[in-house]
């Protein structure tokens, strides 16, 4: 099994912001959420899973909050704040500008 | 927003701090919750109960390392582990009561030495003068001296350009006999111009200051009194406005008290006004003047316009004696602090040096402990304490260690403080403002707060990022108590010494040229026999002893009621006391050159005394005779070094000489023969032979004579028989003076003591860097003894094998004192260069030894060797008995 490639500083916490604007989550589905939307490209550490929740709660752009899931259990779902939403807006907008100005090198030919 | 935004963070930052345990059960749950699922995932996915537990804490990583990430990113948190380290850091010192009380006692002497020190710093150098504006006062002054002539203060205040409340205070009346109801008084009386209440900000609280009249040539005789004085002399007398007082012979008005919270420099007792005459032709430089700088005038402003005021007097002032005209225009703290400053700076520095190795002793004690505490430090790495959060813990036992250090420390500064004020000379200057320092103020608890802090990080911080970096594994595999500090920690314990024994030698090497020059000053012979000598001190000022005939009589008088005195051999008056000289004159002696740029020849040493003064003091005579008690022409007698100066070929006996050219008729005194010389006696201790001229008050010009009756006492010499202590006459010389010429007899000393206070500043310093020196050679031997103490331990077992392979107890007793002398010649080296250049610094201080002193930076490395070696016997002993066998079995 070969080591996934780490994540780009601070893109862990745009995904997570991004999944969370679908739908508030508990930590465990934003796990799976993740494994499943990118293919298993992407593998985020359970480890580094919770403590980049916890800041982004401090930051005050997503909310927690027990709640009961279908299941039957007590889980701490996370949603996003208004703060959060424009966060996320932001950092989105800077992901495009940064991955398109990526790609343009990339496609540089040789002369 | 802004403000939702930042109460919500702040909510959710002492959340954890509040609810502490609310907030880990909730991590705990949403850990548990996630395990469960991917627990249940993983037997999804076909693996046993177990396997999938396994599997689900490893891809979590370690539930506690998770939990104390999560904790750190939660910054409320750091708070939360702050208080937590501390009450940690807190139990430890507790539990190890030996530890903590000698690392707090060591740090309390650092820190409260420090203090003390900064203490007396703060208020000498640092704290504004007690006045109002007192920054924008400054002092006047020439580059060859601080004081001016009446006519050229008179002058200065006719052409001043704008530099307000111009105001000049007479040196010339220092102290004044006061006579009133009570006993005689010998007072500090200062007389000053009209400007100088107002300058000082003075507050009355009791009638007034002089007005303009008062302050004119012959204006009413009134003064103005001290607090102290009157609660003392006129027991606090409400009804003393208008009362009249004699002083100096003068019958004086009083018209004001001065409030207590008024401290004038130099010290008063009572002011009287100055009536400076400006048609005056007195030369005589006596005037201190001061004056306050208008808002907007810089000091090179005030300076420019000083300097071209005093080229303009000595264009129209021919009559002057010539020198330098350049005035300067300097802060008045400045001038009053200058020549402490660079003694306490110095002091400051030394004790920081004590402080270091006090730092640095603590320092090798947590090492030391660091050895026994490095499992404990890898159980908590191995439950998830990253290295930052070790560290943090560490230092917060030290910074506990620091803050009883402080509060202990500030105590010892309290003592300290008054320590420093009892031994203080009497002349340091504002140690008058430091006694009425009841509580350390904000900047000098401030500093102590500031050397709390940096001692906990200078002390902690090394042992805490050794101890952090310990060897998971292989600390958790070593057995039993024996956890290896190894060479690493032994390497820093090593440098620690090193450094401690340089500083040792930095201290000790200042205080040894400190006592070198001491006993060059005191061991020298004065030129006089000074055992069996009492001296006490009498005020001539003012007008009942203006005439030199007055002087003439009184002294003979004084001199034939004290010799009546049984057990007194000799008794002698001098204008001056020896050893404490500086009344200084010119003179010419006719058909020689003037010094270049002035109008005398000469300008020596000058006492007015009586004529068996020579024998009383047993100076003897080299050529030529003494002074005579019947004198038909001005007579002299001059010292050795004079004649030697002025007349290196010839033979001054019979010469003529000119006493005060140029200073005015009353002061001249032409043609004065020399008689005889005598043996050099030292003006000062802390210079060499001075060239000095004698004379009788016989033919002195009356202007001379109240000139030195006003710049220094009447000093009376009584020699006491063999055997026969100088102190058991001093009653009766007192009653002698007080009874029969109501004079008050101040400062009644044997002539041994007058030594000692001349030199109060330097025996002040001796003492305090003496006292660093000492504790730094303690701490030091401490420190080696420690490591070596140490190192002999951890070789326990190589020790036991060299001595079953037959090495002699002489051999590993060698070895280990060879190991100790290592350490120690590195940090001598280290010391010695540090101080070579150092020591410089104490030049201004030293007397008749050089900086670079020889038998200094020999004698010190060699006691500093001696204390090592001493230190490092106790522990070389132990390896010595080595049992080969127990130590084998060692572990």
């Amino acid at each position: 099994m070969s080591k996934p490639a780490d994540l780009v500083q601070g893109t862990l916490d745009l995904l997570i912001l991004k999944i969370l604007a679908l739908q508030p989550l508990n930590g465990f589905a934003v796990s799976q959420r993740l494994k499943q939307v990118s293919g298993e490209v992407l593998q985020v550490s359970d480890g580094s899973l919770y403590p980049a929740l916890h800041k982004l709660e401090q930051e005050g752009w997503i909310s927690a909050e027990w709640k009961i899931t279908d299941n039957n259990r007590r889980a701490k779902f996370y949603s996003l704040t208004r703060l959060g939403r424009r966060q996320l807006e932001r950092e989105a907008g800077n992901w495009g500008r940064l991955s398109a100005a990526i790609s343009r090198v990339l496609r540089l030919r040789e002369t | 927003m802004g403000f939702y935004r930042w109460l919500r963070t702040l909510q959710l930052r002492l959340r954890p701090l509040l609810r502490r345990e609310n907030v880990d059960r909730d991590l705990d749950d949403e850990l548990r919750y996630h395990l469960d699922l991917k627990t249940e995932e993983n037997i999804a996915r076909g693996m046993s109960p177990e396997e999938a537990r396994r599997a689900a804490q490893i891809s979590l990583g370690g539930v506690e390392q998770v939990k104390e990430q999560i904790r750190a990113v939660r910054t409320g948190a750091w708070l939360g582990t702050l208080f937590q380290d501390i009450r940690f850091g807190l139990r430890m010192l507790r539990k190890n009561p030996g530890f903590t009380a000698v690392a707090v006692l060591t740090l309390a002497l650092g820190i409260g030495a420090n203090t003390a020190i900064f203490a007396v710093v703060d208020t000498v150098l640092l704290h504004p003068l007690p006045y109002p504006d007192s920054d924008r006062i400054v002092n006047i002054s020439r580059s060859e001296g601080g004081t001016f002539s009446i006519p050229m203060f008179a002058f200065w205040q006719q052409n001043n350009p704008g530099i307000n409340d111009l105001s000049a205070d007479d040196d010339g009346s220092a102290s004044m006999n006061l006579v009133s109801s009570g006993q005689p008084e010998l007072v500090k009386a200062r007389k000053v111009s009209l400007d100088y209440f107002r300058l000082f900000g003075a507050s009355l609280i009791m009638g007034r200051t002089f007005n303009t009249q008062e302050d004119q040539p012959g204006g009413q005789q009134v003064a103005v009194v001290s607090y102290g004085l009157w609660q003392r002399q006129f027991g606090g007398d409400p009804s003393i406005l208008g009362k009249t007082i004699a002083l100096g012979g003068t019958p004086y008005v009083v018209i004001g008290v001065v409030s207590p919270s008024f401290i004038p420099y130099p010290a008063t007792d009572i002011w009287i006004p100055l009536q400076a005459d400006p048609n005056s032709t007195n030369q005589a430089h006596t005037l201190r003047v001061y004056a306050r700088l208008p808002s907007g005038v810089t000091l090179s402003q005030a300076n420019a316009w000083m300097t071209a005021i005093g080229r303009r007097y000595v264009q129209t002032h021919p009559m002057q004696l010539g020198g330098d005209d350049i005035l300067r225009v300097i802060p008045m703290q400045q001038q009053l602090t200058g020549d402490v400053r660079s003694a306490l700076v110095i002091l400051l520095g030394a004790v920081g040096l004590v402080l270091l190795l006090a730092c640095a002793n603590v320092a090798n004690l947590l090492l030391a402990r660091a050895t026994g505490r490095q499992k404990e430090i890898a159980v908590r790495a191995a439950l998830g304490a990253g290295r930052s959060r070790l560290v943090r813990q560490l230092l917060s036992e030290s910074l506990s260690l620091a803050f009883f250090g402080g509060i202990l420390g500030l105590m010892f500064a309290w003592a300290g403080v008054r320590g420093l004020l009892a031994l203080a000379p009497s002349d340091l200057p504002r140690a008058q403002e430091m006694a009425s320092v009841t509580a350390l103020n904000p900047l000098v608890t401030g500093f102590t707060v500031l050397l709390v802090l940096t001692t906990a990080v200078l002390f902690g911080l090394f042992p805490a990022l050794q101890l952090s970096r310990t060897d998971l594994v292989a600390s958790l595999k070593e057995s039993g108590g024996r956890a290896g500090g190894g060479p690493r920690n032994k390497r820093a314990r090593t440098v620690l010494v090193v450094a401690q024994v340089a500083i040792a030698v930095i201290l000790l090497c200042g205080a040894t040229l400190l006592i070198r020059s001491f006993a060059a000053m005191h061991g020298i012979g004065l030129g006089f026999d000074p055992h069996n000598l009492l001296t006490t001190e009498v005020s001539l000022a003012g007008r009942a002893y203006s005439k030199s005939a007055e002087v003439d009589q009184l002294a003979r008088q004084i001199v034939s009621r004290v010799e009546r005195i049984p057990g007194v051999e000799s008794a002698a008056v001098s204008s001056a006391l020896p050893l404490q000289g500086q009344q200084d004159m010119i003179f010419n002696i006719p058909g020689r050159p003037m010094v270049e740029g002035y109008k005398f020849t000469g300008d020596v040493q000058w006492r007015i005394v009586s004529p068996h003064y020579f024998s009383a003091l047993r100076i003897p005579l080299l050529a030529g005779r003494l002074l005579r008690d019947v004198e038909p022409a001005p007579e002299a007698v001059i010292s050795e070094t004079m004649a030697r100066k002025y007349w290196p070929k010839a033979d001054p006996v019979g010469q003529n000489i000119v006493i005060g050219p140029g200073l005015g008729p009353t002061f001249e005194e032409p043609s004065v023969e020399i008689v005889g010389v005598v043996g050099d006696v030292r003006a000062r201790l802390d210079s060499g032979p001075a060239p000095i001229i004698y004379e009788t008050p016989m033919h002195i010009g009356d202007g001379a004579m109240a000139l030195v009756s006003g710049l220094t006492r009447e000093a009376i010499i009584v020699r006491t028989g063999q055997g026969l202590s100088p102190m058991s006459v001093g009653h009766e010389v007192q009653r002698a003076l007080e009874a029969d010429d109501g004079l008050a007899a101040a400062d009644i000393r044997t002539m041994d003591q007058v030594g000692m206070d001349s030199t109060a500043r330097q025996n002040f310093n001796l003492l305090l860097l003496g006292l660093f020196a000492a504790i730094a050679l303690l701490l030091a031997m401490v420190g080696v003894y420690g490591v070596m103490s140490y190192s002999v331990e951890q070789q326990t077992r190589e020790i036991g094998i060299r001595a079953a392979l037959g090495a002699t107890p002489g051999h590993i007793l060698g070895s280990t004192l060879l190991q100790a002398l290592r350490i120690s010649v590195v940090g001598l080296a280290v010391g010695v260069c540090v101080s070579f250049w150092l020591t410089r610094l104490l030049n201004g201080q030293l007397f008749g030894v050089k900086p670079s002193d020889p038998p200094t930076f020999i004698s010190v490395p060699l006691i500093l060797l001696a204390v090592a070696i001493a230190a490092a016997w106790i522990p070389a002993r132990r390896a010595m008995h080595v049992d080969p066998m127990v130590a084998l079995r060692h572990e």
